[in-house]
């Protein structure tokens, strides 16, 4: 893995803990959208704002109806060639 | 015109604006009032001459009033205003405008002002006037909303206001499609309130009345002193007094206010 990769994924877990607001620990390629109370749409929205601010990007609408969860979160933000 | 003290004590000074429709009419008296008070601005609209000519004018200003640039000489830091030239009906390049504008970080106030009207009796209407006008006075505002939302978020809060109309209120003969198109947009205002309440973003709209703009130049001087004869004031308004409004709802002394629509129309009675 190299170093831009593991310092991708840090991001990324801080990103959704901070708009989240949950630790770092529950953040799996699992966790999806609405499966626990923190990730409802009002989160989802500033999850996306924190997510364009971490990487420098502006989102597709399709793409931010698509991230239903971590892992298909990371899919779409190599889409954005954010290395992950 | 405001006078110089009134325009610092809104303190707006050093925050981030985007005006769409920003070069001619309504659109570039508020650039001009934001730029009073010191606002970096970014101005959206078609024509590229008519926009580099208002950034020239908005840099005077700068020179001039703002109360930023007055600190230039011994902060360095001084107002800064952007344009593009393009045309918001196309969704491409709304996204690609706005990736743009991110780059320089989060915006405080977006002004959804470009606005287009062409009436017509409703046997008339043709598709394309449906389209065209829906496409600017409608789809684009809630584009812009979208994409600016995420930027404000950012910045933890914004003021957003939308430039709807009168017409949108109470309707007028021959202007159901921008009557409709502009009512739309009131709708919009009130929803997105309280959505975006959430983030410390405040939705607001104003409806003009009769403003003297260019826009007027489709109506004849009959309807013109029609509508002269409805409204209270006994004239019509000036873009400067919708700027006016404008500067008050992106600034604190709004604070509290979300979701209205504000009738700057001289008070027009039907
Ligand atoms: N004047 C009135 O009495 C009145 C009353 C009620 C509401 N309003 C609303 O107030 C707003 C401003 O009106 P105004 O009187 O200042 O009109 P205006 O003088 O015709 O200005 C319209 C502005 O919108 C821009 N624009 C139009 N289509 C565009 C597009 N597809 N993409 C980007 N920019 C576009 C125009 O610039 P380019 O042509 O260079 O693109 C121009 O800067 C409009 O929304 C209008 O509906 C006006």
């Amino acid at each position: 893995m190299t170093q831009t990769k593991v310092n991708n994924i840090q991001r990324l877990k801080k990103v959704f803990s901070q708009s989240l607001s949950i630790s770092e620990s529950q953040i799996n390629d699992e966790l999806e959208y609405n499966s626990i109370q923190q990730w409802d749409s009002t989160a989802h929205m500033a999850l996306v704002a924190q997510l364009e601010a971490e990487f420098n990007i502006m989102l597709d609408i399709d793409d931010i109806i698509d991230m239903s969860s971590v892992g298909k979160c990371k899919e779409i933000l190599k889409k954005y060639n954010v290395e992950l | 015109m405001l006078n110089y003290k009134i325009e610092q004590s809104l303190k707006l000074s050093g925050k981030k604006a985007i005006i769409t429709g920003a070069s001619r009419g309504i659109g570039a008296a508020m650039a001009k009032a934001f730029a009073r008070a010191g606002v970096n601005l970014v101005l959206i609209s078609r024509t590229e001459e008519n926009l580099k000519e208002l950034v020239h004018e908005i840099q005077l200003i700068y020179s001039q009033e703002a109360p930023l640039n007055k600190r230039e000489k011994t902060d360095g830091y001084a107002n800064k205003v952007l344009y593009y030239a393009v045309d918001l009906t196309d969704e491409n390049t709304v996204k690609k405008t706005f990736a743009d504008i991110s780059s320089f970080g989060g915006i405080d106030i977006l002004i959804n002002n470009a606005g287009k009207m062409t009436p017509k009796p409703l046997a008339f209407v043709k598709s394309e006037d449906i389209q065209s006008q829906f496409e600017i006075n409608t789809f684009a505002v809630i584009r812009c909303c979208q994409y600016v939302s995420r930027l404000m978020i950012r910045n933890g809060g914004g003021s957003i206001i939308n430039i709807a109309s009168m017409l949108g209120e109470y309707g007028q003969q021959g202007q159901s499609i921008y009557a409709a198109s502009k009512a739309a947009v009131s709708g919009l205002t009130r929803s997105l309130a309280q959505e975006l309440a959430n983030y410390q973003i405040r939705v607001n709209a104003i409806a003009p009345g009769v403003i003297n703009t260019s826009l007027l130049s489709v109506l004849t001087d009959k309807e013109k002193e029609q509508i002269r004869t409805r409204i209270a004031l006994q004239r019509f308004g000036q873009p400067e007094e919708v700027a006016n409004t404008c500067l008050f709802l992106a600034s604190d002394w709004s604070s509290y206010i979300t979701g209205q629509v504000i009738d700057v129309d001289g008070g027009v009675h039907f």
